[in-house]
């Protein structure tokens, strides 16, 4: 009778060994889901891409090559690469040796996006070598199989703050959001009348020092040719895609470019314009300009918009990068 | 008759318990420590370990790859979905389960399109070139990809995944000790039990 208990008892026990998964044994608990909560980068894993990112950059910047510019650049930043090392070969011909010796700017600041969808992007601030102030970039990688690259960079304007977004990652808003003081394209839309008429088209955006500048350079330039010729400039926003974060304070910060066009047309029978050095530096050795001129530059600017009933739009970041000319 | 099912039970419980805690003495050995290996042939451009393998939560997690030429592996561990979308359309081979306790089972993938370096992407939060890779999983689904540097064809690699707890140490012995005290119980009872039988049975009178 014994026997028979024990047989049994064994016989069951060896059936339920067998049954029984190793991994449950063990405790172990399956993970097969991806996260997509927050940020897929932490802080210190973006910085170390942003810093070799920056150094990739900084390098191309450096051999104004275009096969390094390819590595190191996408977006309006590799649109405008050759034409920004075009003219430094010619209006800055000694950066090189200065800044071959200065390492590139490793990021003091990362500010991350969350979300795991490509393109994936996030936000650095550093200071570029040789510069005095620092410099937001825009960081961005269209799959897994291809690094972050600079997608676009603009200097931070003096006393300017990039406002505190989430640190496990800044929710993307769409560039039609609302709840702002303005949508996010229609602040890119209305600074870019800012800077061609003087006037808004109905955004609160605070003075600076860039609209200004860019006015009075455009007027000096008019001014310079008004004998020759006529000069014209036109700002609108480029095709590119506008980013925008979530800032912390329930505002936004926004990331756009607008394209700035400038016509200059030579009266019939006045002569002709002798080409400033970034004209000729852009167009090949362009000796004159006999008829007219098209100059196409791009603006990366870099906004603060606050919630609504939160006051003034700001700029805190510009960028102005010469991207074309046609001149006959 | 109730103690006699008691013992039964009991004995059946506790030959089950030391039977669990001897798999698991033989499964996890010395080092509690649980291994699977395989070799996966040469000519792929990379082998991706799934989380089904690499990611579960519980013990430290470790991936070991070694050329059979020499050549160091590259080990990369990343989001599951990243490591997937960066082998896609290219050779490769894939181990999601285990053949039986100590095998890795391997599915190969064939594809055209070549690998780009592993150094040259950003999708790896982890990398090893010391042929071993390390970590405590948390929650959140990553795999191990393996490379050669530079993303060129593997060589013959022998890879290996090992899953260590510092607590396993205990379970065998424990479940060991605790099933044989209640074996013991049980057969105690059914001795116990068996023993009263004899006592109630009438005795017979010669005459």
């Amino acid at each position: 009778m014994r026997a028979r208990v024990l047989a049994t008892a064994l016989v069951v026990a060896a059936a339920c060994g067998g049954c029984t998964s190793r991994a449950e044994l063990l405790g172990l608990t399956p993970n097969e889901q991806v996260s997509s909560a927050g940020s897929v980068l932490s802080a210190p894993r973006a910085e170390v891409i942003g810093e070799q990112a920056l150094a990739r950059a900084h390098q191309a910047d450096v051999g104004r090559t275009g096969l390094a510019a390819r590595a190191a650049f996408t977006g309006i930043a590799l649109r405008t690469a050759t034409a920004t090392y075009a003219v430094d070969a010619v209006l800055e011909p000694s950066k090189d040796a200065a800044a071959l010796r200065a390492p590139a700017g490793r990021p003091s600041r990362v500010l991350l996006r969350a979300g795991a969808a490509y393109p994936r992007s996030f936000l650095t601030l550093s200071r570029p070598a040789g510069s005095a102030t620092d410099e937001v970039g825009l960081l961005s990688s269209p799959d897994a199989r291809t690094p972050y690259r600079v997608a676009s960079r603009a200097l931070l304007l003096p006393g300017a703050q990039v406002p505190a977004t989430s640190v496990t990652g800044a929710v993307s808003l769409p560039p039609d959001q609302t709840g702002l003081v303005a949508t996010p394209e229609r602040v890119v839309r209305d600074y870019a009348a800012v800077l061609q008429t003087g006037r808004s088209g109905g955004t609160d955006i605070a003075d600076n020092a860039v609209t200004d500048g860019v006015r009075a350079n455009a007027a000096g330039q008019a001014r310079g040719v008004a004998k020759v010729a006529t000069f014209s400039q036109r700002h609108a926003p480029t095709d590119d895609p506008i980013e925008v974060l979530q800032t912390s304070d329930g505002g936004a910060l926004v990331i756009g470019a607008i394209t700035r066009t400038d016509d200059l047309t030579v009266r019939k029978g006045a002569g002709y314009l002798a080409p400033p050095a970034a004209y000729r530096a852009l167009a090949g050795g362009l000796a004159r300009i006999t008829r007219a001129a098209r100059v196409s530059t791009v603006q990366v600017v870099v906004f603060t918009v606050p919630p609504r009933g939160g006051g003034a739009v700001r700029l805190i970041a510009f960028s102005e990068l010469p991207f074309t000319i046609r001149a006959t | 008759m109730l103690m006699r099912a008691v013992g039964g039970l009991l004995t059946v419980v506790g030959l089950t318990v030391v039977l669990v805690g001897v798999m698991l003495m033989v499964l996890l050995g010395r080092d509690s420590a649980w291994t699977a290996r395989t070799q996966v042939p040469a000519g792929g451009s990379a082998v991706l370990v799934e989380p089904a393998l690499a990611s579960v939560l519980g013990p430290q997690v470790s991936v070991t790859a070694r050329g059979d030429d020499g050549t160091p592996m590259l080990l990369g561990r990343a989001r599951a979905d990243d490591a997937a979308a960066y082998v896609s359309g290219t050779p490769h081979t894939t181990s999601r389960s285990l053949t039986d306790s100590r095998t890795l089972r391997l599915v190969r993938a064939v594809g055209g399109a070549s690998l780009p370096a592993p150094e040259s992407v950003d999708i790896f939060e982890q990398t090893s070139t010391a042929g071993t890779l390390t970590w405590r999983p948390t929650r959140g689904a990553r795999s191990v990809v393996v490379t050669a540097p530079g993303g060129g064809p593997l060589p013959a690699v022998d890879l290996g995944v090992t899953w260590q707890d510092g607590t396993w140490r205990w379970w065998p012995a424990g479940a060991v000790g605790a099933g044989a005290a209640v074996l013991a119980v049980g057969q105690g009872l059914l001795w116990s039990a068996a023993r009263s039988a004899r006592g109630r049975r009438p005795t017979e009178v010669g005459g």
